[in-house]
């Protein structure tokens, strides 16, 4: 195997140019209101390639990742469903394990480094290459070796070529197996519903084709989103500058008055007891049921949960949870607003399907 | 830049302001405001040195420094409500130095401090400070409304420190949040967030600027090297000096309560004091 790293001429001489590891610079298409916020955090050594995202799409959908070769990531993240498990409170893993928590949607996962650097419900990873190491060898999920896949991908035709033209060695470890998993889901960017279309009209003045007006409804649920003392959402949510619709932070919102442990089971801390990542509000449509264990059904079941449904003592509460006490015109207005941050064209993008 | 020249080049009570959105910490170009050339301002600019100036973000409560997560409520308001602290969060900008009575320099940038963030606790303002006699420092609390932009800035975006439009829009200036113990001697919540005071009882509501400038008291330093200075917040005068705070009443929300902001804006005169290093 040639090394590129001293030798490039000898390289010249006994490699076809076709052959040689040139992959290609891939550029993230941002929704031009993203740069409201802060560039996305790219890592050094897994800069973004072409035949790097091409082949992070293939494994991502790739069933040899799982001990009985039946499972994918695309398995509990369907991107037809946001990359959420198509209505699954709880993931079934390998010969049918349940998982122990909602399987998360993955979109604009590329600020997570931005704001919280933490991933997953209880903040067990803090990159997105090493939260791929987990669900292979989660004895609830694929339930399989890395050694294990990696011998299973050297063994096929395609795939020692396609990490030749990604990495530049046709060796595969699971190193390499995440950075490309990594690199398809910085590439998994929402933006486009109907919420960023008028916030494009209004705030950037650009056109676009349609109605993108708020009905009366969405416009006096967007208030009370933002409004302290009503709904009082955004603290914690975002607002339209914010762009994510999420602040990626960890809270306990007052599920249970004996909580799961989320961050704490990480940080050992007693103060993190409850707290759990703040998820975005984006293609909520698409991401039912909702809450880390997928507790509740529906948008109302969630709205009403926050108007009158709270712990107020579950430990580490966050102070904002009290009831709320929202008219029923309210909650409707407030799912009204929630329904326009669905993406539609996110979860039917051909770029994202096997 | 190069400053000297700057001065020399500005008219006679002339304020600069040159938008910029480049850089997210840079809002306009550095503000130089100056009467006419006299002698005494020809003195000074004969040093042609410039200097950084470090600020340090300290914070103290009950003459000390201030402690946070607490389990127990180390502070006590003026109406004698004991309370603890769970988060501070502040923004300040445009740091200016008095030269003397003709000559400001104003740092055009802003900085946003998080307790939890401790590299956020000191400020290197871009502005070089030309050697002299300086008779005291100031700064803006939260933003004016020449820089009080919403959106404008992407690293506060990303926080999500935005302030909500129906309520005036902008940025957050302050949240100082954490537990008190109520006429229950029950722990409850607050939530002091400032920002532009909003006033719901006329339709639509009525929105007021509500930042303020300090002018640090005893803060007159002399410039000849690269410099530092502590500006100290001092957390129970939030809440006293001249009104003073029920946490009975204002807890949370404070943000739609255009007298709670306006009390904020009133006590904040109080609230900073000056240390040399």
């Amino acid at each position: 195997m040639a090394s590129c790293r001293e030798d490039d001429d000898t390289v010249d001489q006994v490699m076809p140019p076709d052959k040689k590891y040139t992959p290609t610079p891939y550029a993230l298409e941002l929704p031009p209101h993203f740069n409201y916020i802060n560039s996305p955090i790219i890592p050094a050594d897994n800069p973004l390639t072409v035949e790097g995202v091409a082949l992070g799409k293939k494994l991502f959908f790739e069933r040899m990742l799982s001990r009985d070769n039946n499972i994918s990531c695309a398995s509990c993240h369907a991107p037809s469903e946001a990359f959420n498990d198509q209505g699954m409170v709880r993931s079934l893993g390998v010969g049918g394990t349940l998982s122990i928590r909602n399987a998360m949607p993955l979109f604009n996962l590329a600020w997570g480094s931005v704001t919280s650097r933490r991933f997953n419900w209880h903040g067990s990873t803090t990159t997105l290459e090493q939260q791929a190491f987990g669900p292979v060898r989660d004895p609830l999920e694929m339930q399989e070796s890395w050694v294990n896949v990696a011998s299973k991908l050297q063994g096929t035709m395609d795939y020692p070529r396609l990490f030749e033209k990604a990495f530049g060695t046709n060796i595969i470890d699971s190193n390499l197996v995440v950075k490309a998993i990594a690199q398809f889901e910085r590439t998994l960017i929402s933006g486009d519903s109907k919420f960023d279309r008028y916030f494009l009209e209004t705030q950037e003045g650009i056109n676009i084709p349609g109605d993108n007006s708020l009905t009366p409804a969405e416009s006096r649920g967007f208030d009370i989103f933002m409004a302290e003392g009503s709904g009082d959402c955004f603290h914690c949510h975002g607002t339209p500058f914010q762009i994510l619709w999420t602040t990626n932070e960890f809270v306990n919102n007052g599920l249970d008055a004996n909580p799961d442990s989320g961050l704490a089971w990480i940080t050992k801390n007693a103060l993190d007891v409850g707290r759990f990542k703040t998820p975005s509000l984006r293609n909520l449509a698409f991401t039912a049921p909702y809450m880390h264990d997928g507790r509740f059904a529906t948008l109302d079941e969630v709205v009403e949960f926050y108007n009158s449904g709270v712990n107020v003592n579950s430990p580490n509460i966050d102070g904002r949870q009290k009831p709320r006490n929202l008219t029923v015109q309210q909650k409707a207005d407030l799912i009204a607003f929630l329904n326009t941050l669905n993406d539609s064209s996110f979860v039917t993008n051909p770029a994202f399907r096997p | 830049m190069n400053f000297k020249n700057s001065i020399l080049s500005v008219l006679a009570l002339s304020i600069l302001t040159f938008s910029s959105c480049e850089d997210d910490n840079e809002m306009i170009e550095p503000v130089v405001m100056q009467e006419p050339m006299s002698a005494k301002n020809t003195t000074i600019l004969n040093d042609t040195s410039n200097y950084t100036a470090t600020i340090n973000l300290t914070q103290l409560a009950n003459n000390s420094a201030l402690r946070m997560n607490t389990t127990d409520y180390p502070y006590t308001n003026a109406l004698n409500q004991s309370f603890n602290v769970t988060k501070l969060q502040y923004l300040i900008s445009e740091v200016t130095f008095f030269l003397n009575d003709s000559t400001i320099i104003v740092d055009s940038g802003y900085h946003y401090v998080d307790l939890t963030n401790s590299t956020s606790l000191t400020y290197m303002i871009k502005t070089k400070i030309p050697a002299g006699t300086y008779s005291s420092v100031g700064f803006t609390f939260g933003f004016d409304e020449e820089d009080n932009i919403s959106g404008a800035y992407t690293d506060l975006n990303t926080l999500g420190w935005n302030w909500p439009a129906i309520f005036g829009g902008g940025y957050h200036f302050l949240r100082l949040e954490g537990e008190y113990l109520d006429s229950n001697n029950t722990s409850a919540e607050f939530k002091t967030h400032m920002g532009t005071a909003s006033d719901g009882s006329t339709m639509p509501r009525t929105n007021e600027i509500n930042h303020f400038d300090v002018i640090l008291p005893n803060s007159n330093l002399t410039v000849s090297s690269d410099f530092s200075f502590d500006i100290e917040m001092n957390i129970e005068e939030w809440y006293t000096n001249p009104i003073d705070w029920d946490f009975n009443v204002w807890n949370a929300p404070v943000m739609p309560i255009s007298a709670a902001q306006k009390a904020l804006n009133s006590n904040g005169s109080s609230v900073f004091t000056f240390k040399k290093q």
